[in-house]
């Protein structure tokens, strides 16, 4: 049960702040554009490159996830 | 749309229809075995050949094959192969201008170019048909010792002497009590010491998947290598730049005048490095991973039509996880290049 719930417990808890982050850099390059729309392109690309870095966050939980999924912890019973 | 009806597309589109869907009756796609570490392919003296390796390898022979062909004949026109990578190169090379200067861009370029063309390489690489699903069988157990793989599947025979996996002929799952059997083995051929022999039937008759070539980045030690490299020529560009007076950031920087606190700032920025490496890899090993895992886990659910948005996205991310490789590499570069302290521009 613990090593079924390990995993699980990692990424989502580990979702829940580069989601916010991804939602709060969409939500003001959005607005950005809607002020500038000639920078779209710009404002696109750079909102593009930090969603990259939000979601490295989750990443790393994904990787430890993974890692207790198919490696295991010690002291972890499975 | 008369062209799109013609006899000879129309039975090559019932055909492909036809087969994917027979296919997809008979056949059933199994689930491949999800194996952190690369699987070990075949044995070169003292050296483990593993499916990444090859992947490496065949990485590399692309670039060069694809630099040869489009620089054979050089036109001042360029057209065709010369004209795409021309317009990739100086793409990349302007970006770089506006962000290094004028003054470092041709020290920097190339090492953000090499980083660009071969993590994007490695990364499309996975999207080719075969790539990950073409491999030797494994039995289960030898699976599991290796990535901890509790689930294996019946092979099918077909003319010619190939076998593949049937997830129709049904699958078998390990139970606690061969685990423990298992685990037992393990820890009695490494107290041995001696390398086991490869047994290559399954006691149980159930056999997972280890693929001949799978994407670079899914082994972690390729990510390493790369950020050791970016990391350590980064030090190397800042002593270049700087001189002995580079490593002053490190160690007791005069940064605020007070000695405490600049010699705070000073660890920081040490750990900061070898965070960068901890990042570097993992963001680009866990992003690759997880598309590898994420296209797995689509075509054994829906084979058809249904992963190939995922497709799509594995497409984007592979690029995107390149170049922020590459862009991170440079920046972090020309930062070194900037002397720290009172006496040098903040940035």
């Amino acid at each position: 049960m613990v090593e079924i719930l390990a995993p699980a417990l990692a990424i989502g808890l580990g979702a829940i702040g580069p989601g916010i982050g991804v939602g709060l850099l969409v939500a003001g390059a959005m607005e950005a554009i809607g002020r500038n729309p000639e920078a779209a392109g710009e404002i696109r690309t750079n909102m593009i490159l930090g969603i990259v870095f939000a979601e490295a966050i989750a990443i790393y939980a994904l990787v430890v996830a993974l890692l207790l999924l198919f490696v295991g912890a010690p002291g972890l019973s499975g | 749309m008369r062209k799109l009806l013609a006899p000879r597309n129309l039975a090559l589109i019932v055909g492909v229809l036809v087969l994917m869907i027979g296919s997809a009756v008979v056949l059933k796609v199994p689930l491949p075995a999800i194996i952190l570490p690369a699987e070990a392919i075949f044995h070169l003296g003292p050296f483990t050949i593993t499916n990444t390796i090859i992947a490496t390898i065949l990485v590399d022979i692309i670039l060069v094959v694809l630099a040869i062909l489009a620089t054979r004949k050089m036109k001042d026109v360029p057209g065709g192969l010369q004209n795409g990578l021309e317009w990739f190169v100086e793409t990349f090379h302007n970006l770089n201008e506006d962000i290094a200067g004028k003054k470092m861009v041709s020290k920097l370029f190339p090492i953000f170019m090499t980083i660009l063309m071969f993590i994007l390489a490695a990364n499309w690489m996975g999207l080719i048909p075969g790539v990950d699903s073409i491999g030797k069988l494994e039995p289960l157990e030898t699976a599991y010792k290796i990535g901890g793989v509790t689930t294996g599947y019946k092979t099918v025979n077909w003319p010619l002497g190939i076998r593949s996996l049937s997830r129709a002929q049904g699958m078998y799952t390990l139970t606690a009590e061969d685990k423990a059997r298992l685990d037992a083995e393990k820890a009695e051929a490494e107290a041995h010491g001696g390398e086991e022999e490869a047994h290559h039937d399954s006691e149980l008759g159930y056999y997972v998947i280890a693929p001949y070539v799978r994407p670079a980045a899914t082994d972690l030690n390729v990510p390493l290598a790369i950020a050791l490299i970016s990391v350590i020529w980064t030090q190397v560009i800042g002593v270049q730049a700087l001189g002995g007076s580079y490593f002053r950031k490190f160690f007791l920087p005069h940064m605020t005048g007070m000695k405490v606190i600049d010699l705070v700032v000073g660890l920081l920025e040490l750990v900061s490095e070898f965070a960068k490496i901890i990042s570097f890899t993992f963001r680009l090993f866990g992003n690759v991973f997880a598309g590898a895992v994420l296209l797995f886990v689509m075509s054994f659910l829906v084979p058809f039509f249904v992963p190939l948005p995922f497709y799509g996205l594995e497409l984007f991310v592979g690029f995107m996880q390149a170049f922020v490789f590459a862009i991170l590499t440079l920046i972090f570069m020309s930062m070194a290049t900037v002397g720290h302290g009172p006496d040098s521009d903040h940035h």
